[in-house]
């Protein structure tokens, strides 16, 4: 009988475990990384042939996981995070570009209607002073969307180091687990499911920053890699991360790595993960959209200027610039050890990209490439000149000096206006034709447009007098005879000092035609007509994007790409969610199920208990029975 | 499938939030209206978008310039109008003047108002538009453009404006013109009694030339003919005529060609002959010449010459200088101060009279046979001579025994006054404070040394002017004939005419060229007023261009942009009801638990 109640008092001992398996399965129904438990029972085989056995003991209580599945976790999560980052980066560019009344378009449309209410009424002070507001006020929304951008990079950067002290308190973590494992004392993995859980969950973490990669030893530690490789923890060894300024620009934030051999810069080798997600906004995405806002305001700055130049202002003098832009920043590697000086020019508006440029040295050549590898050139110096920009070393360069150029990235920082007088806005056109009263012929002459505005005698007095009706000498101010005998072509471009006009029509001997200064042509608005036809014109991208496409492109390409990342992060997340999904099905408690359980073992365990009983009544009735 | 719990929970919640999501984004749309949040809604739409919405504030502000060109336009218009109204009311005086019963009272009195007018028209043409400035100066939009300039004894009104004229955007691709510079409107006036004066561009003084203008429309081109010269280079000789002979002299005057026909000895076909007998003392050829001239004028062959015999004697003039006078053969190798030739050369000169020919040649030359030599005198490189009294004796010689007589003529002058066309003079200034008025036309001096004094009128076939300032010696002015005559020289030479009148005649004649440069100004100011009026249709035209883009962008912009509201709103109510419908089995499923039943 003893064997019996012996048998009803291992079940009870058994289920009592079982039922705290399925207690603590109940209480960490939500706990994040938790796999549920059970407790394996098997039954105690007698000890004597032929007789019964000996009752159920306790072999383990395991925990339900699948590896394969919490690795593919890891990874879909590293993914996963990474794009999300990215997309939660871009969101915050797309959100900035969103509002259609806060972008470059309407300020930009403002200035060049105050360009053309200046053409309406040239002389006007209130015209003028209105083009100057506008162009301030389009400078500054400039300003607005580079700050916006530039305060982009700072909390990228801020986000970036952030990330790398919590990597490091999770390798910590991982590393203090590891001797907790081991203090465990477990030789097999599965000796303690929660801390088990808990290594796993640490390692979702840590992988929800950055990609690592992780090796399970037999009793049950983890080493772990990150980059190309790079020991993170092994045993109870952590090693960290660290961030530094990038000697080539230190505005950028490298990565580097603390090993046993020193450290290194892995930024490189990092991916995946938030920290994935935010390196490759920082370094694609939002600074190819600073430099596309900044070649909008370069080409505004530049194409604004050169027409303006071409201009008369109210006091008679020739246009200056309108618009100042600074010139491209050259960044010097701090490990430069020579001495040369690096500046840089933005000439031809047409050709510029919104690459960054390095230079670099190789002790006999100099080589200018785009960042992107698109195009690049190669000269001893001292100046070269790629897409539209142009680059001058001054001073001895040593081999293995490099330079980043950035043409475009400080143009929206730095667009301003560079004139504060109103009358200095050149509406006029510096020269003016005019026709002899006496003429007798029909032919008329242009109004005129200069060619070359920095010719020394733009401004002369030059009379063309027709000596018969094909053709025509050019008498300079005094009358004296310039070029005698010029065959006229009605219409044909005549092309002196710097100005052009043509004369159509058919002139009569004696007939003279005159160009000559425009000073006091204050009612002229033949420049503010030109200046106003800019924002139609193709100037960007080889000259086939206007100032407003090449914005909208920006605009584009930021949407595009924005929602690029919301696909893909969509994408992931479904992806990502399928496998939790399928690790819950795996792990997750079910409390139905633990119901179910709690009362099958409760049942089992009163059912132990009444064997007891029922011994006990055997017992009572034998001793009735004496 | 086993599902967690936990599971169960997070996919519920998932799809409510989601929903919710859903929903929060819809009613941002609504309360936008956008079809589109931000650019990554749609990309391509929010660059299309920006790009159209920047095409419609560009095209509304071309619609403002529209308004303010129409401004402009109408302004132009009414100022153009109201010259017209001027100019007719001119016209009207005009032809009240053009009576020869008016008396110089009531001249005066029409030149009041003739006065009153210019100065109308001044003001007119100083309009001044809404934004303040002059709206015929061309550029110069602060410069009075029509300010009186006095220049000694003249004063007119001088253009100050420049040939600038304005354009204004008024679409895309559009520009109109919506100004005239002063020049085009008032002064660039077709006419066949314009003047024209220039300081030469040469010129070293500070000399200035005023306008002219033409006081005497009768003596517009006149001109004078003088045959004179140096008696003893232009003696000429008539020939009697021998038996059926032609003595062969001749003169042209407008194309016709005179013979002096010397004792009834027959002309040549096609020539008019002045009937001289032989031996006929010179002032009775004078005589006849000048009956014979005088008949042509009157006949309507030859216009407006008048001969006048100056002195008894009659002299052909054989120095051809104006060309338009020629004697044959004698005059003609006379007049040239040739190249003396050496012997053997073919090219020597030779005259033929009555079937002899005369050959010139130095005395050790001979004479080509059969050839009667007129002594050149002694072979000298570059001898120039004039040989009519050894060409005199030659014939004398040649004639001596024979036939036929001749007789040399005394000192003569012919002159004859021509007027018409237009000729150009050039006022010359030369040394010792004095100037030539010269007629470029003829190179003719009109005035010869006159004293210059600034300002002075210098008056001369029937033209006025000035000049001011201080001429170099050999600084030049001209005056020709204009094509151009602007509407305050018009009127004002009408009222200098009406006030300070010569003769009926005259006076006539200036109301008939007042009339004709009236009437082109009238043609010209309508024309402008035209040219204006089609640009306002320009202008309307473009209005209803724009206005119709704009709409069509708008509906664009509309259509890739705005917020379809019944399919939104639709939506809206969709996903609230699956939200609804996600909350209900949420908590439908999730009231359901097992441990309920436990107990």
């Amino acid at each position: 009988m003893s064997d019996f109640v012996n048998n009803a008092v291992t079940g009870l001992l058994s289920y009592q475990r079982t039922l705290g398996t399925i207690s603590h399965n109940i209480a960490n129904a939500t706990t994040p990384g938790f796999s549920r438990q059970q407790t394996l029972l098997s039954a105690q085989p007698a000890v004597v042939r032929g007789r019964e056995g000996n009752g159920v003991q306790v072999l383990d209580v395991r925990r339900h996981y699948d590896q394969f599945l919490t690795l593919q976790l890891r990874d879909t999560q590293a993914l996963q995070s990474q794009l999300e980052a990215f997309h939660s980066q871009a969101a915050l560019l797309d959100d900035v570009l969103a509002d259609p009344q806060g972008g470059v378009t309407p300020a930009l449309q403002a200035f060049f209607s105050a360009v053309q209410e200046l053409a309406d009424d040239p002389a006007s002070t209130t015209a003028r002073i209105a083009l100057l507001n506008e162009g301030d006020a389009l400078a500054a929304r400039f300003h607005y969307l580079d700050d916006r951008m530039a305060d982009q990079a700072t909390s990228a950067n801020q986000r970036i180091e952030g990330m790398v002290n919590e990597i490091n308190a999770l390798a910590r973590s991982l590393g203090e687990i590891n001797q907790d494992i081991l203090g465990v004392g477990g030789s097999r993995a599965q000796s303690n499911p929660d801390l088990l859980d808990r290594r796993d969950q640490t390692l979702l973490e840590l992988s929800k920053l950055v990609t690592v990669s992780a090796v399970e030893q037999a009793d049950g530690r983890i080493n772990v890699f990150i980059g190309s490789g790079q020991t993170l923890v092994t045993n109870d060894s952590v090693f960290t991360l660290s961030t530094f300024a990038d000697a080539a620009d230190a505005s950028r934030l490298r990565i580097g790595y603390n090993g046993v051999a020193g450290s290194g810069d892995i930024t490189d080798a990092l991916n995946g993960g938030e920290l994935g997600g935010v390196l490759q906004y920082s370094q694609s995405l939002l600074p190819e959209a600073r430099n596309m806002l900044g070649r909008v305001a370069i080409a505004l700055a530049q194409s604004f200027n050169a027409q303006h130049r071409d201009g008369m202002d109210l006091n008679g003098n020739l246009g200056g610039d309108f618009f100042s832009v600074a010139a491209p920043p050259v960044l010097g590697n701090a490990n430069n050890i020579g001495a040369a000086t690096v500046t840089a020019a933005v000439t031809d508006i047409t050709q510029l990209t919104v690459q960054d440029y390095t230079l670099g040295f190789d002790g006999a050549l100099f080589t200018l490439s785009a960042a992107d590898g698109s195009s690049s050139v190669a000269a001893a110096g001292p100046t070269l000149t790629l897409d539209g920009i142009t680059v001058n070393v001054a001073g001895a360069a040593a081999a293995g000096d490099s330079f980043i150029i950035r043409p475009t990235r400080i143009g929206g920082q730095t667009l301003a206006v560079a004139i504060a007088d109103s009358d200095a806005i050149a509406a006029a056109v510096p020269i003016t034709t005019s026709t002899a009263l006496g003429n007798a012929g029909s032919a008329s002459i242009s109004t005129g447009e200069v060619l070359d505005v920095n010719d020394p005698n733009l401004l002369d007095t030059i009379t063309l007098r027709f000596n018969s009706a094909t053709d025509y000498d050019v008498l300079d101010p005094n009358g004296m005879v310039l070029a005698a005998a010029q065959p006229y072509t009605s219409g044909a471009n005549i092309d002196i000092n710097g100005w052009r006009v043509q004369i159509s029509g058919v002139p009569q001997a004696g007939d003279s035609f005159t160009v000559q200064s425009n000073v006091g042509g204050i009612s002229d608005n033949r420049n503010a007509l030109l200046l106003g036809g800019l924002p139609t014109t193709g100037i960007i991208d080889g000259g086939t994007a206007t100032y407003q496409e090449a914005y909208s492109s920006l605009v584009g390409s930021v949407g595009a790409q924005t929602r690029e990342a919301r696909v893909n992060a969509d994408a992931q997340q479904t992806l990502f969610d399928s496998v939790q999904g399928r690790r819950e099905s795996v792990s997750g408690v079910n409390l139905d199920e633990e119901a179910a359980n709690l009362i099958r073992f409760q049942q089992a365990y009163q059912a132990s208990a009444r064997v007891i009983a029922t011994a006990d009544e055997l017992f009572q009735s034998l001793l009735n029975a004496v | 499938m086993r599902i967690s719990t936990a599971q169960l929970f997070q996919q519920s919640i998932q799809q409510i939030q989601q929903r919710q999501a859903d929903i929060n984004e819809l009613v941002e749309k609504i309360s936008s209206g956008r079809a589109q949040l931000r650019p990554s809604d749609d990309p391509f739409v929010a660059a299309r978008s920006l790009e159209m919405q920047q095409k419609i504030a560009r095209t509304d502000q071309f619609q403002e310039n529209i308004v303010l060109a129409r401004t402009n336009l109408a302004t132009q218009d009414t100022v153009l109008q109201d010259v017209n109204v001027a100019l007719q009311r001119v016209r009207e005086l005009a032809v009240q003047a053009n009576n020869a019963s008016l008396t110089a009272e009531n001249r005066a009195q029409i030149a009041a108002e003739v006065n009153e007018r210019i100065s109308e028209l001044r003001q007119l043409a100083n309009t001044v538009n809404a934004d303040g400035d002059f709206l015929y100066a061309g550029f110069r939009g602060d410069t009075e453009p029509f300010a009186t300039a006095v220049v000694g004894a003249l004063s007119y009104i001088a253009y100050q404006g420049d040939d600038g004229s304005r354009f204004m955007q008024v679409g895309d691709k559009r520009q109109l013109q919506t100004s005239e510079p002063g020049s085009d409107v008032f002064q660039r006036i077709r006419s066949n009694n314009a003047l024209l004066t220039e300081t030469q561009a040469a010129n070293l003084g500070t000399g200035q030339i005023a306008p002219a203008t033409i006081v005497d429309p009768t003596r517009i081109g006149e001109y004078a003919y003088t045959f004179t010269g140096a008696a003893a280079r232009n003696d000429i000789m008539f020939l009697d005529d021998m038996a059926g002979g032609q003595d062969g002299v001749t003169f042209t005057l407008q194309g016709r060609t005179y013979e002096l026909d010397v004792g009834g000895g027959g002309v040549l076909a096609g020539n008019i002959g002045v009937a001289i007998a032989a031996n006929d003392p010179a002032a009775t050829i004078a005589g006849l010449v000048q009956a014979q001239l005088a008949a042509d004028v009157t006949a309507g062959d030859l216009n407006n010459i008048t001969v006048t015999a100056a002195g008894a004697d009659v002299q052909i003039m054989s120095d051809v200088a104006t060309g338009t006078t020629t004697h044959t053969d004698v005059a003609t190798v006379l007049a040239t101060n040739y190249a003396i030739t050496p012997a053997g050369q073919t090219n020597v000169s030779t005259v033929t009279l009555d079937g002899v020919t005369y050959e010139f040649r130095f005395d050790n030359e001979a004479a080509l046979a059969g050839n009667v030599k007129v002594s050149l005198g002694a072979l000298t490189a570059g001898t120039t001579d004039d040989q009519a009294s050894n060409f005199a004796a030659a014939i004398n010689a040649q004639n001596a025994g024979g036939n036929t007589t001749y007789s040399a003529v005394a000192d003569a002058n012919v002159t004859a006054v021509q007027t018409g066309a237009q000729h150009n003079y050039r006022i010359v200034i030369k040394a010792g404070g004095l100037y030539d008025v010269v007629d470029d036309t003829l190179g003719l001096n009109v005035i010869t040394d006159a004293t210059y004094t600034p300002g002075q009128l210098i008056a001369f076939n029937g033209i006025e002017t000035a000049v001011i300032g201080t001429p170099n010696v050999g600084d030049s002015f001209s005056i020709s004939a204009g094509t151009h005559q602007d509407i305050f020289t018009t009127v004002a030479t009408f009222a200098h005419g009406l006030r300070d009148p010569i003769d009926d005649t005259v006076t006539a004649e200036r109301i008939r060229l007042t009339l004709e440069d009236l009437d082109a100004a009238i043609d010209h100011v309508s024309q402008q007023q035209a040219n204006v009026g089609g640009r306002l249709n320009a202008l309307e035209t473009q209005q209803d261009e724009n206005a119709a883009f704009n709409l069509q962008l708008r509906e664009s912009l509309s259509d890739i942009a705005d917020l379809d509201y019944a399919d939104a709103v639709a939506r809206l109510e969709y996903s609230l009801f699956v939200l609804q419908a996600a909350q209900q089995s949420f908590a439908r499923v999730e009231s359901v638990s097992l441990f309920d039943f436990i107990g």
